[in-house]
């Protein structure tokens, strides 16, 4: 017998309590004198015989009271044999215990988690186990682990892992777990040894050839290498070696949580292990609420309404209501009572927060076994990458009532124009379409400034994001050299075409940035003429836009509804570039290119030192294409305004779910990759960690929050031989002494939605998953003969299969001698009334 | 011989006798003093006897009728009224009454000096009785016993006797094993017949044999009363805890649990009281039952009253 809390056996004295109050009470009466001492000797005489059994009966029944009650709380085990397992304990064992670790585990019910009791009955196991047994721990989460490597006697050690031991935030599989715990049961005796224990064991035994029956009842006892029932006591000696194996799983046995089939066999050994399910919350009372949860959150900027303005789509879902095995209740009665229930919508609290501060409090209603959206909207303050969490009011499970969220809200862009043709008619004038395109309708952003060539060297750059070479003929050198400084730099430039383009300045002042060298400009008609009143005739050779490459943020919004908008347009001029780029440039993304068979490119993107850098070969103006008038016209112009200003960012997933590996694409520069994670956990990966795509494959996060990943290069700051890429937009660099460290990119880590559903499955289910038999689905629970068993073994479990007996036995008796207790004491005070 | 009692006592007086607790008495003072107390209380207003006689006091005139004695004609007041009167003369009461008082260790009890003890209590009951019955001119006498008999004062009526009878009293002291069979053997030798003999006892020791004794006293026409004296902590038993109980005559010893015992032991004393009384009804003793936390002049106004009833029953 053992005990979960061997100290609490000094309340034993305790027990003594009566006794020595009785004792006291004995040896200091108090005297008193009285004269009716016949009549009281009388009176003694009559009662004395039942007093001395009332007496007695009244102390044993307070000793006894107080002993079950320590002795319950103590949590005794006794290591008692189930029918017909006997004879698998004659011999010492191997025991791999499979401690799921899943997210579920942390739902909590009466005070403990799952995951508690998990651990208190795998101490009770470890308790149990005798000198000879060995024992190993697996902790199943989504990539199992082995916490000890070979089956040990040591319990010491055994009860520190069992001590350190943390439930986690991801999924789990455990089939994967079972088949790694059979695994670490291998035997390093020798091969004539297993060969003898095997065959002794395949003599007696039949029934334990196949994997698929490894999985044994009560009923049907393990004969698998145990030497007392493999053959009788002549191969005692020979089979010693070979120890019965036995995987023992201690999970709540949730739907998401089993995975797929478990391979029992054990390396070195014909047999395979036995499977023992023990379900953690059998017995246990739990909330018939059903578990709501927060499954995923879709993040969606508003620039109708503002520009910082983001709506939360978040997906609420109340998983299956009963967490009860299905057969002790009944199905029928269970869905009754659902349909019944499931119309009465339930309240929810919903908070958006950043940090500590509560953004928005809403509240939703949830109808029982549904999934909802709901919509919240925000208007941040500041642009960027914003982390906040989106939360319900908890409930069992609480880890999924919160969802973390990295939310990029726009940046606003200060643009500079500079006007290639000013004219003293505005609609004449060379940045009429685009100076309207830029300001009207867009309340947030600031508006554009218009300066003229002239002017522009009196103008601070650094002070604008962009700037535009709207139609610009030349320039200066100086500004020239300021325009590729402030580009390098980070800053974007636009530069669109005109007739008066002077393309030898281009290529000459402006070929460090400039995506390829211009070749020429092709006409398709005079300049003058209203392409629009110019007549069907040159419409025809007029060039129109292909649609655009899907994977870009400028031009993704045209692959829908928008995309007749683009490709209507007409072009009638437009520069050639060169097609083939020299080494010493930057590749070029063509976004934009004209219908036809060369595919000339009409709008195009490189990267410029640490700037961002667009060429439009045509005007943007009406000169050389309808563009300004076709309603692609504003959103092109200011989605690539804020690509340039590296305020629109290329979708990507900011989130990604605890326990599967999130890959982080880094910078060819990036030499060190430093990632902070909640509670103060630091990761730092060397290039030589990434993958042959040269991204970071991180598997590492463990809970959820917000994660912050830096990236380093290796060069010093300044150097513009080998410029590091900035890895997030409008990143402000932070120049350190081991080259540029770059604003961090933030993600969300969040818990998987699956281990949510707390639905539970019955030991037969979970036994027909993991070892492959059969479930009779068809079978009516309600006439069922037996309740699902809270453990279904293959042998005897040490130290906790008659846990529970026991401590019912022990309150049984408290109940007992507290009513015996009651009735003696009650008789005694009924009589002095 | 016929006796008299107090007319008050028959219930002509409206006025209750003073229910004050024996211990405040016990304050007053001596004992004369309460039972003078007791006494005042219990027959203020009292008369004389109205029973008429032939006595040497004249009472009243009454006209003759056919079968008066002749020789009480008043000659005098024929010769002065031409008519027939007869003298009356008030009747004479020649009780002799002795008080038996039982002085054993019992009777001490309790002894913690918070409340009057039943020995303290049966004295003034008795004083307070033998006060009356001397004022009356009855003749009162004392004796006491425990495991012997002692007659303290004969029964006498003549003037301060009261007081030898009162002194004697006061100066009782409980103590010693309780022989009332022995006593009342003793009592019946040397007894003149007809006297009341009025015992206080709490009969705990061998008391239901001595009842029996009381027999031999009635065969002598004696008339025998029985203050059956119980403190009200043997009536009740409201002991709580485990004790030990210590005999008050002798060295006997009870441990036990009060609370366990008490029902049995109240049962034991209800039978016991029980049986008292019906062998004292067998044997036409008077028997009354007093707890020492009634009122002394409340006692002995109920035993005057029902004396005065039983003896105009008898007329």
């Amino acid at each position: 017998m053992t005990f979960a809390q061997p100290l609490l056996l000094l309340g034993l004295l305790g027990a003594a309590a009566p006794i020595v109050i009785h004792l006291m009470n004995l040896r200091r009466p108090r005297r008193q004198p009285f004269a009716a001492m016949e009549l009281l000797e009388r009176s003694i005489q009559r009662v004395q015989r039942r007093w001395r059994l009332k007496r007695i009966l009244l102390l044993a029944a307070r000793v006894l009271l107080l002993a079950s009650l320590v002795l319950a709380a103590a949590g005794p085990t006794f290591e008692s044999l189930p029918s017909g397992a006997a004879s698998a304990n004659a011999g010492p064992k191997r025991v791999s215990i499979v401690v799921d670790a899943s997210l579920s585990m942390r739902a909590r019910a009466e005070g403990l988690s799952s995951f508690e009791r998990a651990l208190r009955e795998a101490r009770n196991i470890v308790h149990g186990l005798r000198p000879d047994d060995q024992a190993t721990i697996v902790v199943a989460r989504s990539k199992p682990r082995l916490l000890i490597e070979r089956p040990t006697s040591d319990r010491e050690a055994l009860l520190d892992v069992l001590r350190t031991l943390q439930a986690t935030y991801e999924p789990s599989d455990l089939g994967e777990a079972v088949t790694l715990a059979a695994a670490s049961l291998a035997e390093l005796s020798s091969p004539s040894s297993e060969s003898a224990a095997s065959s002794a064991s395949s003599a007696s035994s039949a029934s334990s050839a196949s994997p698929s029956s490894s999985l044994r009842l009560s009923s049907s006892p393990s004969s698998d290498g145990d030497p007392s029932s493999a053959g009788g006591r002549s191969e005692s000696g020979r089979a010693s070696t070979a120890r019965p194996a036995q995987v023992v799983v201690l999970s709540d046995f949730t739907e998401p949580a089993l995975g797929g089939p478990a391979d029992l066999s054990v390396p070195g050994r014909r047999t395979p292990a036995t499977l023992a399910l023990v379900d953690v919350l059998a017995g246990v009372e739990l909330p018939t609420e059903a578990n709501v949860a927060i499954t995923s959150i879709e993040t969606i900027t508003l620039p109708a309404r503002s520009a910082r303005t983001v709506e939360l789509k978040a997906r609420i879902r109340s998983f299956a209501k009963s967490e009860q095995h299905q057969g002790a209740r009944g199905e029928a009665e269970e869905r009754a009572r659902d349909a019944e229930e499931s119309t009465v919508p339930r309240p929810i609290d919903v908070t958006l927060r950043q940090g500590d501060r509560v953004l928005e409090a809403t509240s939703a209603e949830l109808v029982e076994g549904t999934t909802m959206e709901k919509v919240v909207h925000h208007t941040f303050s500041q642009s960027g990458l914003v982390p906040v969490e989106l939360a319900i009011e908890p409930d069992r499970l609480a880890e999924d009532d919160v969802r973390y969220v990295v939310v990029d809200v726009e940046r606003a862009v200060r643009t500079l124009i500079v006007d290639g043709a000013p004219s003293g008619v505005p609609k004449e004038d060379e940045i009429f379409y685009l100076d309207r395109a830029l300001t009207v309708g867009a309340p947030d952003h600031p508006p554009p400034a218009v300066v003229t060539v002239d002017d522009l060297s009196r103008l601070d750059l650094e002070v604008f994001d962009v700037v535009i070479l709207a139609g610009v003929p030349m320039l200066s050198p100086a500004d020239a050299k300021r325009i590729v400084a402030f580009v390098e730099r980070g800053g974007g430039l636009l530069v669109t075409s005109s007739l008066e383009m002077d393309l030898d300045f281009y290529n000459l002042e402006l070929a460090p940035i400039l995506p390829r060298r211009l070749r020429g400009i092709n006409v398709v008609r005079s300049s003058g003429v209203d392409p629009i009143a110019s007549g069907a005739a040159r419409a025809d050779r007029a060039l129109s836009f292909e649609k655009p490459d899907p994977g870009h943020p400028v031009t993704d919004v045209f692959l829908g509804e928008g995309l007749g908008g683009l490709v209507s347009t007409r072009t009638y001029g437009y520069v050639l570039l060169e097609p083939i780029a020299d080494a010493t440039r930057r590749p070029m993304t063509t976004l934009v290119r004209y219908a036809g068979d060369h595919e000339l490119p009409a709008l195009v993107v490189s990267e410029a030192g640490r700037g961002r850098v667009a060429f439009l070969t045509t005007s943007i103006d009406r000169e050389l294409t309808d563009l300004p008038i076709r309603p692609a016209f504003v959103p092109l112009v200011r989605r690539l305004l804020l690509f340039l200003g590296r305020a629109l960012s290329k979708p990507e997933s900011r989130a990604f779910l605890l326990g599967a590996s999130f890959p982080i694409h880094c910078p060819e520069q990036a030499s060190l990759v430093t990632i902070h994670g909640p509670a103060g956990a630091v990761w730092r990966f060397e290039r030589e960690a990434f993958n042959a795509v040269g991204d970071l494959e991180f598997s590492e996060a463990s809970v959820p929050g917000i994660y912050s990943v830096s990236v380093s290069s290796g060069v010093s700051a300044g150097s513009s031989s080998a410029p590091s890429t900035p890895t997030t937009p409008n990143s402000a660099s932070v120049p350190t002494q081991e080259g540029l460290e770059l604003q961090p990119l933030l993600f969300a880590g969040n818990v998987d939605p699956r281990e949510s559903n707390l639905r539970r499955m019955s030991l037969e289910e979970a036994q027909a998953i993991l070892v492959g038999s059969k479930v009779d689905r068809d079978r009516d629970p309600l006439n069922a003969s037996t309740p699902t068993p809270a453990i279904l073994w293959g042998m005897s479990l040490p130290g906790m299969n008659t846990s529970r007996t026991v401590t019912s036995t022990l309150l049984a008796i408290m109940l007992l001698c507290f009513g015996l207790e009651g009735l003696l004491a009650s008789s005694s005070s009924a009589k002095k009334r | 011989m016929t006796t008299s009692v107090p007319a008050s006592a028959s219930g002509s007086n409206d006025r209750k006798p003073a229910e004050v607790d024996a211990k405040i008495l016990t304050d007053l003072g001596n004992l004369a003093v309460r039972a003078r107390f007791i006494a005042d209380s219990v027959v203020t207003g009292m008369h004389r006897s109205r029973n008429k006689g032939t006595s040497v006091e004249f009472a009243e005139h009454k006209e003759y009728s056919p079968g008066d004695n002749v020789r009480q004609l008043d000659w005098r007041a024929f010769a002065r009224f031409d008519r027939d009167y007869i003298k009356q003369f008030e009747d004479e009461s020649n009780i002799r009454a002795l008080f038996v008082m039982d002085t054993s260790g019992s009777m001490g009890y309790p002894a913690d000096g918070q409340r009057v003890s039943k020995l303290s209590y049966s004295a003034t009951c008795a004083a307070a009785l033998a006060y009356v019955l001397a004022r009356q001119g009855d003749a009162v006498g004392l004796a006491t016993y425990a495991d012997v008999l002692a007659m303290r004062a004969p029964v006498k009526a003549r003037r301060g006797h009261l007081q030898e009878v009162l002194d004697h009293l006061e100066a009782l002291k409980a103590g010693g094993p309780s022989q009332l069979a022995s006593a009342l053997h003793a009592l019946t030798e040397g007894l003149p017949r007809k006297t009341m003999i009025i015992v206080f006892s709490d009969l705990l020791d061998g008391g239901l044999e001595a009842v029996n004794a009381f027999g031999r006293l009635r065969a002598r026409k004696n008339d025998v009363i029985l203050f059956h004296v119980l403190d009200p902590d043997e009536v009740d038993f409201p002991f709580e805890e485990q004790t030990a109980f210590v005999g008050m005559e002798n060295d006997a010893e009870l441990q036990v649990d009060a609370r366990e015992i008490r029902e049995a032991y109240l049962q034991e004393m209800e039978r016991f009281c029980h049986d008292v009384e019906v062998a004292c009804r067998a044997g036409r003793v008077d028997y009354r039952k007093v707890r020492t936390d009634m009122a002394p002049g409340r006692v002995l106004s109920e035993f005057l009253a029902e004396r005065a009833s039983m003896r105009s029953s008898v007329r």
